[in-house]
């Protein structure tokens, strides 16, 4: 192994994280390359300086502190788990009217295309003796709209 | 640490409903929780209110807990994610690097007469250099003694994600450790 992949790995082998083949190789380079030793020394040195300043400086707790805090975590957790409960239907009548309004807002617009006048013009296009007509019922699925088309057979198309 | 037998004892016990069984079952492990909670978002008041936070998710999650497991490193997973939830939102105002300058400069005084609080700054120093992500797994695997695995468990990361962060994390604590000045931000490769 090399000093270039050897040094990518010595911070994982300072903390003993490698196993198997790449630990040995490791091993194996240490013991003919004192620059890498050198680099793990220091590796080692600041975890150990760092493991040992964590452990002078934490915080703790006062006692006082701590019991007031745990008595009231029942308390706070129950709080919120009724408040989120109580969230929850109001979030799906909401989500409700809306689903509703949007679906009686679609629904009007189909409607509103054929008007009470559409709708004779419609009826007297299709009954004309003498045109051939063809009908063609489009119903959706979701709402159950029923739309009725009547088509010219012979129309030819003139346009640019 | 606690007894794993009485430690799920006291679990079931919660899971029945006696909430008073809560204390018992968190109390060996809450300054482990606070110091965890310290190191990564750098401030105490954060520190405690994540701790906070962390029990009350523990206590409300508790049905979730994989009792095959360590009860420490899921707790001390808790607290690891609620401090990121907390610095995510904090970052947005950028208050967070601004108090953890303040806290490596040593203008903002800890709190009580607290022994080692010197030393305290110099690896909150050292810390800051960190990415958080960084810090996360250097505080759960090398400060709090967690494995790679459980760390991974911990922090809901692949075992390479956790060797990748910490082979970074002590890098950067080995440079920042050795240089006079520390948590710049900055990262110096060292080239080979």
């Amino acid at each position: 192994m090399r000093c270039a992949k050897a040094g990518k790995l010595l911070s994982l082998y300072a903390g003993d994280d490698l196993g198997g083949a790449r630990k040995t190789s490791i091993r194996r380079h240490l013991e003919r390359c004192p620059a890498c030793r050198a680099e793990l020394e220091e590796l080692r040195a600041a975890m150990e300086r760092a493991g040992r300043e964590a452990a002078v400086g934490a915080p703790v707790w006062n006692e006082a502190e701590w019991d007031l805090l745990i008595a009231g975590i029942p308390t706070e957790a129950r709080r919120r788990e009724t408040r989120g409960r109580r969230g929850s239907p109001t979030v799906l009548r909401l989500a409700s009217g809306t689903v509703a309004v949007v679906l009686l807002f679609v629904a009007g617009l189909h409607m509103a295309r054929l008007t009470p006048t559409g709708a004779r013009e419609a009826a007297a296009f299709a009954t004309a003796p003498d045109r051939k007509v063809v009908q063609v019922e489009m119903v959706s699925a979701a709402t159950g709209l029923k739309v009725t088309w009547y088509l010219d057979s012979e129309f030819d198309w003139k346009g640019e | 640490m606690s007894d794993p037998v009485n430690e799920s004892k006291l679990v079931e016990s919660v899971l029945a409903g006696e909430g008073e069984a809560f204390g018992p079952l968190v109390t060996p492990y809450r300054n482990s929780l606070l110091a965890v909670a310290f190191r990564l978002t750098g401030n105490e008041e954060d520190a405690r209110e994540v701790v906070q936070e962390a029990l009350l998710r523990a206590f409300r999650y508790l049905h979730h807990f994989d009792r095959s497991r360590s009860f420490r490193n899921w707790l001390l997973g808790i607290a690891a994610n609620e401090a990121r939830t907390r610095l995510r939102l904090k970052l947005k105002d950028r208050e967070l690097v601004a108090g953890l300058k303040r806290e490596a400069a040593g203008k903002e005084p800890a709190s009580g007469d607290r022994p080692g609080n010197g030393f305290r700054s110099e690896l909150m120093k050292c810390l800051s250099a960190l990415t958080d992500k960084e810090r996360e797994i250097f505080v759960l695997r090398d400060l709090e003694g967690l494995s790679v695995k459980e760390t991974a468990e911990a922090l809901r990361r692949s075992d390479i994600a956790v060797r990748v962060g910490l082979c970074e994390a002590r890098k950067k604590l080995r440079l920042a450790m050795a240089m006079p000045e520390c948590g710049t931000g900055k990262t110096t490769e060292v080239k080979r």
